[in-house]
């Protein structure tokens, strides 16, 4: 198993490099240069030099190639602080509403998959697989607008806006924003997870199961479950990094002062030692996270084998 | 005259599909005794698999439905069933093993786990008990060092040790009747003679009845007591092993002998039956056979009124008009004089 | 041993034999759900194309409201001189200078479209010529190709989107030089947005098509081309490609939806179009209106980018179980 995951991780090396040349290529190459986008066109010279010192511009582009490689980034212009203290201060706030908003939103998605997938063809299958479709055709930004115009402003249950610290402030802030973001996201895993069970409940083994007087009810939870989160798992062990930087858009309408926001604010100033830290180190995440599904993988599907 | 274990009355299925309903089950009626074997024989979408799995009550509730009939099993009918009572009945009475091995058993749990499932579902035992019955079932079932293969996962074993979980898992309840949905096609040659041999030696055993769909007349020869012939959703000969293949009745039955190439005769062209099995979509009016049948030729009768099953001679029903207009040729079986004679000393 | 042996003309005669486009403009058809959104769709096409007239563009930034300030939704339009006529202009209402919400909207159909096809186009050029040749051929220029596509697709799609449609921007405004006023006029300010999303979304399309042309290159049909003598670019071109249509069809439809919502984020952002109306400026803009209950221009945005995605994921869908022969049997 070491071995595997050594292999696997130096296989990665290649994918790795490619990233940090994406983004060595995308912010310092093809980029126009940021002191002079951060400060505008009236400032002198040597101020705009004076910039560049700072966010590492000045020196030779191979060396900023090797800064990236090794995690240099420049403090972030708005804050004058490194991005990766603005990282830690901010990343619990939006784990606070993405992480209950994750598990609420695929145990409501397998929950309603495995529903509607064993009453195929019934109005309750037609009528949820429409408002899924519904749910993934809605633009998101007008999804939360309009919730929280009806839900904040004209009904008042919730607060608009804003965020407090202290555990029962924040959830009564936090609870729109969750709710907003399942209703959101929930129909395209709803879509997906009843394809693959659909596709399992047409399989010879639960017509197996059934001969040997398996219920349709246990045959669907034991038989067709197990091999349904088989894909469960691959599409969510990925997206956890995604949890982190929060969502952007979620966090600006609904002032919340996670990273997405700041991600979000962070274009608007032109600061870009920031977006390139996010953009870096999500993927570097992302791509780490692959490499975790594939071993998950070995140990969850009997039938693949470490190779 | 023994009542039989099963006995399937006048059955009809039908599909509701969006493009219009289809029967791929017509008023098919047949019985199995007790430790007999009934092959039911015929080409791929004649209905041999349908019926079998309505017996079960397997077929899936739209688009499929059962128009008529019934399917007694000991006097019940299953059809009157619950589904709980039908449960019961599922795997502990009635057991049923299919084409694929490959695919019937369930990848992420080992074959242990399937067949336990099968045990604790219809007897009161503790998990080690069942584990214990497990291997048994698979001892039985020739498999070696079963107390360490029932860990193992399906896609380990081989096809022919998967068919054979498939059948221990199977008869791990002692059931009274296994319905065998071409349990070898899919196996190498010499695995489906091992199976075969397999399912022989324990039906002998157990006195156990067993319903074998096929297509494989060589299969039938050998294995059969009785055999249904079904021709698109029809019975179109039902008779006793040794009746059909001394003198097959129906034009469809005798067509089949004359296609299979025999050894120990030389010379001769195959005859294959002309045209092709209908679309069940759009079954000819009359008599389903006869667009491809040699006897007819423009007959009347035949194009407008479906033949019944009738009593040609004793234990051996037909169903065609012109039976009785035929000249009766004794056709070779098409097995060697050893297995032959090995059939008739059985029965 | 089958017992009877088909006969030579033994093939199933059920229905004519037909070109796979045929076929699935037949079962689109014949389903109503997806016949209505292909009228839907057309609706919209009709729409866009409209838009590039005079008709709508000289509309869009016209004030009809007497004294420059928003009105709801209403069937009449009060003129300068008191009276009031029937009059389209006013049936979303007027935005918050006094704009009719219904001609933005309609123009805003003519840049979804715009969009649609532009980075359609990029994508699917970048990602079949990419998916062919790395299928094909293999060896290095697989490699190459496989990671390149690996390292675009690590870093997660909508990331990706906005940091390049953030430095294509910053490009756009340390550039001195503004393009061709035709070039201005026709696209309104949607490069950025073009050029971001097409330059992105090719991995997906690039990795079905790799996968689709390594099972066809082995099929006999390809050898027995290759027997007669064909060169290996004419069977790419005339026998590979056209194997694959079926994917880049269906992947065209369901893309599109992406990037019709993804406009909406960037314009949220700021990185979107910037001349020009369209669906996602109007709903940025509608944040500052919700607050004076100005709801209308919100509601017909959303509601045109709903419709027409849902239409376009009816569609998708109803082209993939025509088209791809793995699903059949699977809604």
């Amino acid at each position: 198993m070491l071995a595997y995951i050594v292999r696997k991780l130096l296989l990665s090396i290649p994918i790795l490099l490619g990233i940090v040349t994406l983004t060595f290529v995308l912010f310092c190459v093809v980029a126009p240069d940021p002191a002079r986008v951060y400060a505008g066109k009236f400032k002198s010279e040597a101020q705009l030099q004076a910039l560049r010192h700072q966010l590492g511009t000045d020196v030779p582009k191979s060396r900023q190639f090797w800064n990236i490689l090794t995690f240099h980034f420049a403090n972030s212009s708005r804050y004058q602080e490194p991005v990766w203290h603005l990282f830690l201060r901010k990343a619990p706030i939006s784990l606070a509403i993405q992480i209950p908003a994750f598990f609420i939103e695929l145990g409501l998605q397998l929950a309603l998959a495995l529903l509607v997938a064993s009453r195929r063809g019934t109005i309750l299958d037609y009528g949820i697989t429409f408002l899924a479709v519904l749910g993934m055709s809605v633009p998101v930004i007008s999804l939360y607008l309009g919730t929280q115009w009806i839900f904040g402003g004209w009904l008042q249950w919730f607060p608009v806006a804003g965020w407090s610290p202290g555990f029962f402030y924040a959830l009564h802030f936090a609870a729109l924003p969750i709710i907003v973001s399942v209703i959101g996201g929930i129909g395209g895993g709803v879509r997906f997870y009843r394809t693959v069970t659909l596709e399992e409940i047409n399989s010879d083994y639960v017509r197996t199961a059934r001969a040997k007087g398996v219920s349709a009810r246990d045959t669907l939870f034991t038989h067709v479950f197990g091999n349904v989160l088989i894909p469960v798992l691959t599409n969510t062990v990925v997206v956890l990094p995604l949890l982190f930087t929060g969502s952007l858009i979620l966090e600006r309408l609904f002032q919340i002062p996670g990273f997405g926001a700041l991600l979000f604010d962070s274009i608007h100033a032109q600061d870009q030692p920031v977006v390139m830290f996010i953009v870096y180190v999500t993927s570097i995440l992302y791509l780490f996270m692959l490499i975790v599904t594939d071993v998950l993988y070995t140990l969850v599907d009997p039938r693949v084998t470490l190779k | 005259m023994p009542t039989p274990l099963l006995e399937l009355r006048n059955l009809s299925i039908a599909f509701d599909t969006e493009r219009g309903q289809i029967r791929p089950v017509q008023g098919v009626s047949l019985s199995i005794f007790p430790g007999q074997t009934l092959a039911v024989v015929g080409e791929s979408g004649c209905g041999k698999s349908v019926t079998a799995l309505s017996i079960l009550r397997l077929i899936p509730g739209p688009p499929g439905r059962v128009l008529g009939g019934e399917v007694l099993f000991e006097g019940r009918d299953l059809l009157a069933l619950s589904e709980k009572q039908m449960r019961a009945v599922r795997g502990k009475d009635i057991a049923m093993i299919f084409q694929e091995p490959m695919t019937s058993l369930n990848p992420v749990f080992t074959v242990g786990e399937q067949i336990v499932e099968a045990v604790q579902l219809h007897q009161n035992v503790g998990t080690r008990e069942a584990y214990q019955i497990a291997e048994q079932a698979m001892h039985d079932v020739g498999i070696a060092d079963p107390a360490k293969r029932v860990h193992e996962y399906p896609h380990r074993l081989s096809g022919g040790m998967r068919q054979r979980v498939m059948i221990a898992m199977a008869l791990s309840c002692q059931p009274k009747l296994l319905i065998a949905d071409e349990p070898t096609t899919a196996l190498d040659v010499t695995i489906q003679a091992q199976i075969l041999e397999l399912l022989r030696k324990l039906q002998e055993e157990r006195g156990m009845a067993v319903m074998l769909i096929t297509h494989d007349l060589g299969v039938v020869a050998e294995n059969a007591d009785a055999v249904a012939v079904m021709y698109a959703s029809k019975i179109v000969e039902y008779a006793a092993v040794n009746d059909l293949f001394d003198s097959p009745k129906h034009p469809y039955t005798e067509g089949l002998f004359r296609a299979i190439p025999r050894l120990g005769r030389a010379g001769g062209r195959l005859q294959a039956i002309a045209g092709t099995v209908p679309n069940p979509r759009r079954f000819p009016a009359g008599c389903k056979f006869h667009p491809r049948c040699p006897r007819m030729s423009g007959d009347a009768l035949c194009a407008q009124k479906e033949p019944e099953l009738r009593e040609i001679a004793p234990g051996h029903w037909a169903a065609c008009h012109h039976i009785e207009n035929f000249g009766q040729k004794p056709i070779t079986p098409p097995t060697s004089d050893a297995i032959r004679a090995k059939a008739e000393a059985r029965t | 041993m089958t017992a009877a042996l088909d006969s030579p003309t033994g093939i199933l005669r059920d229905a004519p034999p037909t070109s796979i486009g045929r076929q699935a403009l037949g079962q689109l058809v014949g389903k109503r759900i997806s016949l209505a959104s292909l009228i839907v769709v057309s609706f919209y096409v009709l729409v866009g194309l409209l838009s590039f007239t005079p008709f709508v563009k000289d509309r869009i930034d016209q004030s009809y409201s007497l004294d420059n300030a928003y009105a709801p939704p209403a069937l009449r339009q009060t003129l300068a001189d008191g009276s009031k006529t029937i009059s389209p202009a006013v049936w979303f209402g007027l935005d918050f200078e006094g704009r009719s919400v219904f001609w933005r909207a309609a123009y805003g159909t003519r840049m979804a479209l715009l969009i649609m096809v532009c980075t359609c186009a990029i994508s699917i050029s970048i990602g079949a010529v990419l998916g062919l040749i790395a299928g094909y051929f293999g060896g290095w220029v697989d490699d190459l190709i496989t990671w390149l596509y690996s390292t675009v697709s690590s870093i997660p799609w909508l990331l990706l989107v906005i940091a390049l449609a953030y430095v294509i921007q910053n490009i756009q405004m340390v550039n001195a030089r503004p393009a061709p006023s035709w070039i201005a006029e026709f696209f309104g300010g949607s490069t950025t947005v073009i050029l971001a999303l097409g330059l992105t979304d090719w991995v997906g399309l690039c990795r079905l098509i790799r996968g689709e042309v390594i099972k066809l290159r082995d099929l006999d049909f390809i050898v027995a081309c290759r027997a007669m003598g064909l060169s290996e670019g004419r069977i790419l071109l005339r026998h590979i490609l056209p194997n694959t249509m079926h994917i880049i069809l269906i992947t065209f439809s369901l893309s599109s939806v992406a990037y019709v919502q993804v406009e909406t984020v960037l314009a949220f952002l700021g990185l979107g179009i910037t001349s020009k109306p369209s669906w996602g400026r109007m709903i940025d803009d509608s944040k500052l209106e919700l607050l004076r209950g100005v709801w209308w221009e919100l509601a017909a945005a959303t509601v045109a980018i709903l419709v027409l995605s849902l239409a376009l994921n009816i569609l998708g869908d109803a082209l993939r179980d025509a088209l791809d022969p793995k699903l059949h049997g699977v809604k």
